[in-house]
């Protein structure tokens, strides 16, 4: 399993660093495309690679499929010609953000280049799995508003892809109505960890002082394929009930790999089976909502579809919870995707995801148990003992 | 790892089959002795002590009693004292065990009832410190006694008898020859299920009750234990709510009939914060639903034996699946 952690310089910026991410770690790029023209409206100041035998003032294509008429400019190099810092020249057409993008002209050879384009990005990917033999589809779409003032990604998984319909009608993606789980980031720098195999990917994103979280991909399953062929997690931290900006605070803007939550949607248990909105969705024959609680309170539970031990009643024996008393140390619990209406079943686990008590810990917090590694997020912008997760860094 | 199961005659016959069971694999007998309507037994295993009694009709076995009782009570202490105050209740009166001190109290116990005729199968099992005992009473319809020490979260440090546990199904103020499940809690006026000893300054009593609700009448110590399984399945109640209530409930699953073997958790309540202690390694929990009773189930090269809690018909279902082999 990968990890990865570094700024992004906004949200779309993100989504270029994860789509590098993923296709580096047995994902497939099915779809990478923007609703805009191609133009590029940014091009990073530092080059991927350097290249040599560079001069001041030299002028680069760039040179990527279906792009053309885009050029940037040698502000600075080194000792040997090779890149320093560049700049945007000409925007172009067609283009598609990317890093490790060539160039060709100038006095030099080698210099790569990574820039962001207008429009909104779509990113459709295919996990191979462990083994390359899997076909795992997920789904992000960025969206914004400068009205609103939100920069976001809406989430979805698959069954499968076809390059011929567009990203809300993709086989088997979650439905448009009732929305489908978000991720509310900002158009401005934040610091990001990824954490993938071919399996399943987490974001975690710090927007400002609060923090997002996505999980895209499987869990793993306590049973076999012939049982449950496609266990599914799509899980961010809303579905935009409240509204979109990451500032929200209530109990509709939660983590879905923790507390998926859609209180205040729905104020009777009956109300959630017929509008299956949350933050969480499972693939189980059909998309299912995961949530714990409605009428926007801790006591009243569904118990529909929940996630142990996050689901408790009023999160009993786990809200008040301290570190190991002798050393301080931490226990992990995994976090148990499971139901018990309509019918009982116990699906799985999150892959890499776990309670942990916000017991004297704080977030991204570096815990090493049992020889590895396990970065502390907190439940977007809450602080008590029960809102913070782990997640296994490798 | 050892095992045992036969039959025994009645309660009596049982104890002394267990008696036996451990003195042949380890423990050191500290007394085995006639007492009323039973017998009085005291056993060793390093620094645990465990004081076990038989009754058979009898009404006065322990402290808090209410009525007649049949079976099997028990708890630990931190020594044995052949002198120990208390007449008739000095077998549960040992050095350090569960409860107040003072020359009025005798200490608390813990229960395993209706025992009233032949014992159609008993299953016994024990490892380094462990011990799980799991009686037919009769056919169909089980009862537990137990103890051992919990595979305790991070660095056991602090006492070294921190994670010592004894427990059966009730205490043994009321419905004492009732089906309860083991593992579990319940209303302090009823006693406890199991005590758990935990060092904390905060408990003077340095046993933890498990029970939903610190009683009255004085059958609980100072403070709560944590249990895995909730008194009742169905309740939503956070008084109920063991570690694995959602779990459970969810168990068997409608997809491949699943039924996970879940660890079997324990905790305690301070004045001041929750503690996860650890888990009892010997055992994992499910639901009855899901197996045979008697199943044997590997893996991971470890063979678990899952047995009804109460009964295959019990409204809540609970297993217990104990450690076979290692």
């Amino acid at each position: 399993m990968a990890h990865q952690t570094g700024t992004a310089d906004n949200y779309k910026h993100l989504l270029t660093k994860l789509r590098k991410f993923i296709t580096a770690n047995n994902w497939v790029s099915q779809r990478w495309q923007t609703s805009g023209t191609g133009a590029i409206i940014k091009v990073q100041s530092a080059p991927n690679e350097a290249g040599s035998g560079y001069a001041v003032n030299d002028v680069l294509n760039v040179v990527q499929t279906g792009g053309s008429g885009a050029t940037v400019r040698v502000l600075t190099i080194g000792g040997g010609g090779n890149v320093l810092t560049l700049e945007l020249v000409a925007a172009g057409s067609g283009y598609m953000a990317d890093s490790g993008v060539t160039t060709s002209g100038g006095t030099g050879t080698g210099c790569t280049i990574e820039f962001e384009v207008n429009g909104e990005y779509e990113l459709i990917a295919k996990g191979t799995g462990l083994e390359s033999s899997d076909e795992i589809y997920i789904g992000i779409k960025t969206f914004s508003s400068d009205v609103g003032d939100y920069y976001n990604w809406l989430l979805s998984g698959f069954l499968g892809f076809n390059s011929d319909l567009e990203f809300n009608n993709q086989p088997g993606g979650i439905a448009v109505t009732p929305e489908r789980p978000r991720l509310s980031l900002f158009n401005d720098t934040m610091k990001y960890w990824f954490i993938g195999d071919g399996r399943r990917v987490i974001v975690v994103a710090k927007v400002s002082t609060v923090y997002e979280a996505a999980y895209l991909g499987l869990l793993n399953p306590y049973l076999p394929p012939s049982s449950m062929p496609y266990p599914l997690v799509i899980a961010g931290t809303h579905t935009g009930y409240s509204g979109e900006r990451w500032s929200i605070q209530n109990a509709s803007h939660s983590l879905g790999i923790m507390v998926p939550n859609c209180c205040n949607t729905s104020s009777t248990e009956s109300d959630i089976l017929a509008n299956p909105r949350s933050s969480c969705r499972f693939w189980n024959g059909e998309w299912h909502g995961i949530q714990h609680n409605y009428n926007n309170t801790g006591s009243y539970q569904t118990d529909w579809k929940a996630l142990w031990p996050y689901c408790r009643y009023n999160h009993a024996r786990f809200n008040n919870l301290r570190s190991n008393i002798n050393d301080g140390t931490y226990t992990l619990l995994p976090v148990i995707l499971h139901m018990n209406s309509p019918s009982p079943n116990i699906f799985g686990e999150l892959d890499g995801v776990f309670f942990i008590t916000g017991f004297n810990n704080a977030a991204e917090n570096i815990h090493t148990i049992g020889g590895k590694d396990y970065l502390v997020v907190p439940n977007v912008y809450r602080s008590g003992i029960f809102d913070y997760c782990a997640v296994r860094l490798s | 790892m050892a095992y045992e199961t036969g039959s025994a005659t009645g309660v009596n016959d049982l104890i002394g089959k267990l008696k036996t069971f451990l003195e042949t694999n380890g423990y050191t007998i500290n007394s085995f002795t006639a007492i009323k309507t039973g017998y009085r037994l005291h056993v060793q295993k390093g620094d645990l002590y465990i004081n076990i009694r038989s009754a058979f009709n009898e009404t006065y076995v322990a402290q808090n009693q209410s009525s007649a009782f049949w079976g099997i009570a028990l708890n630990g202490s931190t020594g044995y004292d052949a002198g120990a105050p208390g007449g008739d209740l000095a077998w549960h009166n040992q050095p350090g065990r569960p409860g107040p001190t003072g020359t009025s109290q005798y200490g608390f116990v813990s229960v395993a009832g209706g025992m009233t005729a032949a014992i159609p199968s008993y299953y016994f099992f024990l490892d380094t410190d462990g011990f799980v005992a799991c009686i037919e009473i009769s056919t169909g319809v089980f009862r537990w006694i137990y103890w051992g020490k919990l595979t305790m979260f991070g660095n056991a440090g602090g006492n070294a008898l921190d994670g010592f546990f004894t427990g059966a199904v009730i205490g043994p103020y009321s419905y004492l020859n009732e089906p309860y499940n083991p593992f579990s809690n319940t209303s302090g006026d009823y006693g406890v299920c199991f005590f758990l000893y935990f060092n904390v300054p905060e408990n003077t009593q340095k046993w933890f009750s498990a029970v939903n609700a610190l009683g009255g009448y004085g059958r609980t110590t100072g403070l709560i234990a944590y249990t895995p399984f909730s008194n009742s399945l169905m309740a939503n109640n956070e008084n109920y709510a063991g570690y694995l209530h959602n779990l459970i409930r969810s168990i068997p699953g409608n997809l491949g009939n699943l039924s996970p073997l879940l660890p079997c958790f324990m905790g305690v309540a301070t004045p001041t914060r929750d503690t996860l202690l650890g888990h009892f390694d010997m055992v994992r929990l499910t639901r009855i639903a899901g197996f045979t009773t008697g199943q044997e189930v590997s893996l991971g090269g470890k063979t678990w034996k899952v047995l009804p809690a109460i009964s295959r018909t019990d409204v809540n279902g609970y297993a217990v699946a104990v450690k076979k082999v290692a």
